[in-house]
């Protein structure tokens, strides 16, 4: 009967020649294999992102006055629907550390390199996209810590000249942050972004099967490469099996909480703080000095995170010696101290009051 | 090398088995409970969730229901990864990778 229905699908669709494809396809192995599996551990956290996110859908709802209610009914009264909200908080966190060690070992490792340029440029506007997952997020269960966070949030655009008033009224789709805010938040989290996100990965996941895994520059490979399927799928598969048993372990014993529910009339709470991805960017802003060359330092740092990011999506285009398969000490120092002053500034916003 | 191979694997399959078919005692108690409410019609409640009152603790599921889930799913993740090393390493022997 299996083999009737196989023989079936392989008569109408290209099975064999898909299955003859992986099967010559090699990963090479070396000394920095093991970076490879952070790619697909992101995909993995990003495939339980969509699931459990569809899941929470069929019971939120996106106004002020029900969107705390219903995530309050969804952990309290739902089946295992705490355990489904835990999942998808904690997985948005294991994604994004796993996507921030997959993108830097690829830039330390000079994976962006012809032919990978695209590679590489998609895999870092996924990178704003995932970011934009977190800060659209964030609102959604209309706590007091979330609307206040967003509020500061969605004021960060505000300094820049021309397309701050606009970046900031895109955000909030009003003056305060209130209904519109929170509509538009979770349509852009659940609609815009995973369409764009599907594209993205599916266009990054093809090029990355079409040229392969890269041998980092200087790198010797002397053993003989893994065929991709079987034997490197299974090892991205017992790497899945660890995710997914931490993603589990963290969900269940560290349960996501709920604040109050979010009271726009009230005065901000002490010690408002972002996700731990975006301190970095509140720790920059929180350093800077008031102004500088008669310039306010809000607007400074807004404008070197913007020319920043600029440089890390052009970051293919830039490295001439990288083409000529040659590591460039000034990427390999800004890539180091770029990790630096991301971990010292996530430490520094933990640490200080 | 044949015997232990394929008694890991039966091993790993009577764990998943086993994992499987234990009681999930938090499941059957929020049953009952929602049997006993009978205010909350299940169809409505999907559509427009209820509005409820905030308990002490926001979020506070059962210790031992949590226990339950983890200890369920880590021994099932426990013997998939099992299956899958073995098959690792047999695909590795077949394909002469040290």
């Amino acid at each position: 009967m299996l083999i009737n229905v196989i023989s079936w699908i392989e008569e109408r669709l290209p099975v064999q020649s898909i299955k003859t494809f992986f099967i010559k396809k090699n990963v090479p192995r070396h000394r920095h294999s093991i970076w490879y599996y952070f790619g697909g551990m992101t995909l993995l956290f990003f495939v339980v992102q969509i699931v459990t996110g569809i899941l929470l859908t069929f019971y939120y709802t996106p106004t002020p006055e029900k969107a705390h209610e219903s995530v309050m009914y969804i952990v309290n009264e739902v089946p295992y629907g705490w355990l489904i909200r835990s999942l998808h908080a904690w997985s948005a966190n294991l994604m994004i550390g796993a996507m921030f060690i997959h993108m830097f070992s690829a830039f330390l490792m000079v994976a962006y390199r012809k032919p990978r340029e695209l590679l590489w440029v998609s895999g870092a506007l996924l990178m704003f996209v995932v970011l934009g997952f977190g800060f659209t997020g964030y609102l959604l269960p209309w706590d007091t810590m979330a609307y206040f966070a967003t509020l500061i949030g969605t004021e960060v655009p505000a300094t820049m000249p021309v397309i701050g008033d606009w970046g900031v009224s895109l955000l909030k789709g009003s003056e305060e942050v209130g209904a519109e805010t929170l509509t538009r938040m979770y349509s852009i989290h659940t609609v815009v972004l995973p369409l764009v996100s599907l594209l993205l990965v599916s266009f990054h996941l093809g090029l990355n099967q079409l040229y392969g895994a890269s041998v980092p520059v200087g790198t010797e490979t002397p053993r003989k490469p893994i065929p991709f399927f079987p034997n490197f799928l299974y090892r991205d598969l017992l790497s899945w099996t660890l995710g997914l048993g931490i993603l589990i372990a963290l969900a269940t014993i560290l349960p996501s909480g709920l604040g109050e529910k979010a009271d726009p009339l009230a005065s901000a709470p002490l010690g408002i703080k972002p996700e731990w991805y975006f301190l970095p960017l509140y720790q920059s802003l929180r350093m800077a000095p008031a102004e500088v060359f008669s310039l306010s330092g809000d607007f400074i740092v807004n404008l070197l995170v913007a020319i920043g990011c600029s440089v890390w999506l052009a970051i293919p285009f830039l490295d001439r010696k990288a083409s000529a398969g040659r590591k460039s000490l000034p990427f390999m120092v800004l890539g180091i101290v770029l990790i630096l002053y991301l971990i010292t500034t996530i430490l520094l916003a933990y640490v200080l009051p | 090398m044949y015997y232990p191979r394929r008694f890991t694997q039966m091993l790993c399959l009577a764990l998943i088995a086993a994992s499987l078919s234990m009681p999930n005692q938090a499941a059957t108690a929020q049953e009952e409970e929602k049997r006993d409410t009978t205010a909350l019609d299940s169809t409505t409640a999907a559509a427009t969730p209820a509005i409820v009152e905030a308990p002490a603790k926001i979020i506070d599921p059962e210790l031992s229901e949590r226990g339950l889930i983890l200890f369920v799913v880590l021994v099932m993740l426990a013997g998939f990864g099992l299956l899958v090393g073995l098959k690792k390493r047999e695909a590795d022997q077949r394909a002469g990778l040290d």
